[in-house]
This record gives C-alpha cells, sequence and structure tokens, in this order.
C-alpha cells in the first residue's frame, strides 16, 4: 500500500472530494486552482459512492459512504481532512429488521435545507432514504417514500436500483425533490411524509414504444438547479435532456445541438442559474465519449443551445465515461467546474469551462467528485 | 468447546485476535455467531445483514463444510467445532 498523504486546507481553499471504487482522495488547492495537492486514498479497497463536506454550525466534517461487496456499507466521518475516519460498530445506514430489504450500497448524501442546519439525507440501493436530524449522529428511514405504492415496480437499471439525487428546493423546506434510477423523479411538498412522481415529457426509450412517457420509472440520471430559481430544473436523462419551470410538473427536452443526449452528468454553474454542464455520452450501450473525443457541453441560455468546451481536453482516442456524481462546481468567481472518469483521470477548469487541465491520472474509476470552498 | 476463527480486517473489531474460544456451548452456528456478536459488537453489521441473514458474499464454515450447503444459522454445532468466517471469492471487483 502506497504511504497516504493528506492535504491540508485552510480558509478559502477549494477542496475536491473524489470517491472512487477503490478508496476516496481529497484534493485541495487554493482560489487560484492550479495545483493540487492529493491526499488519500483512504479506505483502500471500498467503493466510495458518495463524499460531502459538512461545514454548518461551525463543523469541519467530511462524510464518505463506504461500501464493500462483502462487508455491507456504512457512513464514515472525518474532522480533520482524512487523517482520523471513524469506524462504527453498529452500522449507521440500516433498514428496519422488519423491513422486506437490506442495504445494498450508500449512493448519496446530502445536507438538508439551509434552516436545518443538523440535518443531512442519505439515498440508498434499493433506492431508499434516509434522514438525520442530528447531524449525522442516528438515522431513520424515509417511510414516506418507502411505504409508496410505486416501489413495488421501480426496477433496477445496470448500476442497481439506486436513489442516487437528493434536492431539497432551498425556496421551500417543506419541498425537495429525489431522483431514483430507475424510478423517475419524485417530490414531496410537506417534508417526506408524501410523494408523488414528477416525470411529465420524460421519457423510458427502453420500454414499448407506447409506454416511453409513463408516469414514474424512467431511469433519471441527475438533476440540479439553482437556488436563485429554484422552479427551474434541468435533468440528464438515460436518453433524454430536459428542463422544467415549474417545479418538475413538466419537462421540456432541450436536447438542442448536443451530439448525444445520453449521459450521466449534469451540473449547474452556482454563478449562472441559466449555464448548466453536461457530458454526452455516445449510447446507453457504448457508455463513453462520442468520436473519441472528451467534450463537456455547456449550456448559457437554459438549454436553448449548447457549445462545446474542448480547450484542454483530449480530442483523440478518449474513450471517457463519467457518471452520473461524476461531475461537480464550486462556487467561486470565475466558476470552477471539475469531473472524473471511470478511467481514473480527474479534469478541472477555473474559468467556467473555457479551459480545462488535467488534476490527475491513473485514479481508480472515478465514481463522485464533489466540491468545497473551506470556510 | 467452540472455536471460531476471524480473518483479515475483521481482526480490527477483535482486538487483534484471529483465534476466538466461547466459554458456553452453542447448538447451532447461528447461537455461536450470537455470542461473538456480544463479544465484539463491531463484527456482526459486517458479518450479518439488517434482517440477521449472512451478507451474500461472505462464507462461513464449520470445520471444512460451507453452511450454506447445510442448514446456515440453523446448523447444529457439535462439540469442540471450529467454525471460520471468510470473505468470498464472489465478492471481488
Amino acid at each position: 500500500m502506497p504511504e497516504i498523504n493528506h492535504v491540508d486546507a485552510k480558509s478559502g481553499d477549494v477542496v475536491l472530494l473524489v470517491g472512487t471504487m477503490k478508496g476516496a482522495f481529497l484534493l485541495s488547492s487554493n482560489p487560484q486552482r492550479k495545483d493540487w495537492a492529493v491526499g488519500g486514498p483512504y479506505f483502500p479497497g471500498r467503493a466510495i459512492y458518495a463524499l460531502i463536506h459538512d461545514q454548518r454550525n461551525g463543523r469541519n466534517r467530511v462524510w464518505a459512504a463506504v461500501n464493500s461487496p462483502h462487508w455491507g456499507s456504512y457512513l464514515s466521518s472525518s474532522e480533520n481532512f482524512g487523517r482520523d475516519w471513524t469506524e462504527p460498530e453498529a452500522y449507521n445506514i440500516k433498514f428496519p429488521e422488519s423491513a422486506d430489504t437490506a442495504l445494498k450500497q450508500i449512493w448519496q448524501i446530502e445536507e438538508g435545507h439551509a434552516d436545518d442546519q443538523d440535518t443531512l439525507f442519505c439515498g440508498v440501493e434499493p433506492a431508499a432514504l434516509f434522514r438525520s436530524d442530528d447531524a449525522g449522529g442516528s438515522w431513520s428511514l424515509v417511510t414516506g417514500l418507502f411505504d409508496h405504492p410505486h416501489r413495488p415496480q421501480w426496477q433496477p437499471g445496470g448500476g442497481g436500483l439506486c436513489l442516487h439525487t437528493i434536492l431539497p428546493d432551498p425556496g421551500n423546506k417543506q419541498r425537495m425533490y429525489i431522483a431514483i434510477s430507475t424510478g423517475g423523479v419524485y417530490r414531496t411538498d410537506d417534508g417526506g411524509q408524501t410523494w408523488s412522481p414528477r416525470n411529465v415529457g420524460v421519457r423510458a426509450q427502453f420500454l414499448p414504444p407506447d409506454q416511453h412517457y409513463p408516469e414514474f420509472g424512467q431511469c433519471v440520471h441527475k438533476i440540479v438547479s439553482h437556488p436563485s430559481n429554484p422552479a427551474r430544473l434541468f435533468l440528464q436523462n438515460h436518453w433524454g435532456l430536459y428542463r422544467s419551470d415549474d417545479g418538475a410538473d413538466t419537462w421540456t427536452d432541450i436536447a438542442n445541438g448536443v451530439p448525444s443526449d445520453f449521459g450521466f452528468a449534469l451540473e449547474i454553474d452556482p454563478n449562472n442559474p441559466n449555464s448548466a454542464f453536461i457530458i454526452p455520452l455516445e449510447s446507453d450501450e457504448f457508455r463513453c465519449t462520442p468520436e473519441a473525443k472528451l467534450r463537456v457541453y455547456r449550456t448559457s441560455n437554459a438549454g436553448e443551445s449548447w457549445e462545446p468546451l474542448t480547450n484542454g481536453l483530449p480530442q483523440e482516442n478518449a474513450f471517457e465515461t463519467i457518471l452520473r456524481d461524476g461531475m461537480s462546481a464550486d462556487g467561486l468567481k470565475p466558476t470552477g467546474i471539475y469531473f472524473g472518469t471511470r478511467n481514473g483521470k480527474l479534469f478541472g477548469s477555473n474559468d467556467a469551462g473555457e479551459s480545462w487541465q488535467t488534476i490527475a491520472e491513473g485514479l481508480p474509476p472515478v465514481v463522485c467528485v464533489k466540491t468545497s470552498v473551506v470556510d | 468447546m467452540t472455536t471460531i476463527n476471524i480473518t483479515g480486517f475483521l481482526t480490527d473489531f477483535t482486538a487483534g485476535r484471529s483465534v476466538i474460544t466461547l466459554d458456553a456451548s452453542p447448538a447451532t452456528v447461528g447461537q455461536a455467531l450470537a455470542q461473538l456478536w456480544q463479544m465484539y459488537p463491531g463484527l456482526r453489521d459486517r458479518v450479518l445483514t439488517e434482517q440477521g441473514q449472512i451478507r451474500m458474499h461472505v462464507n462461513v464454515f464449520l470445520e471444512d463444510e460451507n453452511i450454506r450447503r447445510k442448514e446456515l444459522l440453523d446448523t447444529q454445532l457439535p462439540e469442540n467445532s471450529e467454525i471460520t468466517i471468510l470473505p468470498s471469492v464472489s465478492g471481488g471487483l
């Protein structure tokens, strides 16, 4: 095992939290975001599907979803950027013993509404939502979703039946969205007690032609929104690229001029509510970047048009796959945007995608990239 | 006397001990493991699911036979038995 290095991040620094199939890495840089120190690998051998840096209420706590096909899944945390991690005796995310299912993997960790500074949510496989109101000390199953009559009909996609996206509405603490592969988008308007599907206009191309637009069951890969306009969301689907302007009540096709509307990763520009980034993949069968060119596409007009961003990205022999949680943006100006590939490469831009650099290579397959600006 | 062999990283939860001897005489494998969880609580969730089933990619051997080919946790324990907990080759990535 190689020597494990650790990063020292100070106030104003940017931290990249990178989860891979064989461990987690923490990278840090000053606000220039040109030179990066690399820490890790933490949890060598374990698949780290989710990471988050919780700085609310004075905390400096990194959470990692640690997954093992042998020994199960749990959440671990560090208060010192990875030097020490908790190893709970009893796992912290567990279905009730009376439930008809057992936890397979933890897919997502997300903070709650800004008014709830100690609330965290966790999305898991098989698709379910867990909630903590004590900053991760204890967790409970959100039964309003677990008991939904649609649950028995949700089907696993190639990666498993996963609740992978959790999106609280910053303007309404009772409203939150989740996305399931394959189940679609669901929204709650009562703090999680009840949930309703929100997939009008989103197609399920893997169903017979007369069933391409079901009420639920789509393989939604990612949804994002900007805090200044929470009624507008963008959606990357298993075939399909969409925008909603009515809180997910309806979706409009915005695959305008992209080489493929199949893909996983999608990220909003924190500095521009009309701007989002995607990384198209050729098809659901090939799942690599089209024409062997690694291209990020950006819209600056809410999806009316998309432009390729290629400066500094390989434009030949680039058979790359970027997964649904593999891209993230920081809130500095200009926007920093970062993504990791299944071939173990990590790319970043410190100018909203105008130019890119290779931050790291030779990592295990990257499944999660998150960013944090240290308080 | 029942002996339980603990392998690999699981010994992180047994203070480094790889051979655990049970004082009582459990009747089944399940009862033996229940005693083990009492002694070393950190092992339970790593070997069993929430519903108390052996994890899919974990094998438990009674002597040289996998209890999946017997009665799983209800497998009867002869006196002076040896149980071994091992990760299965099937869970590798």
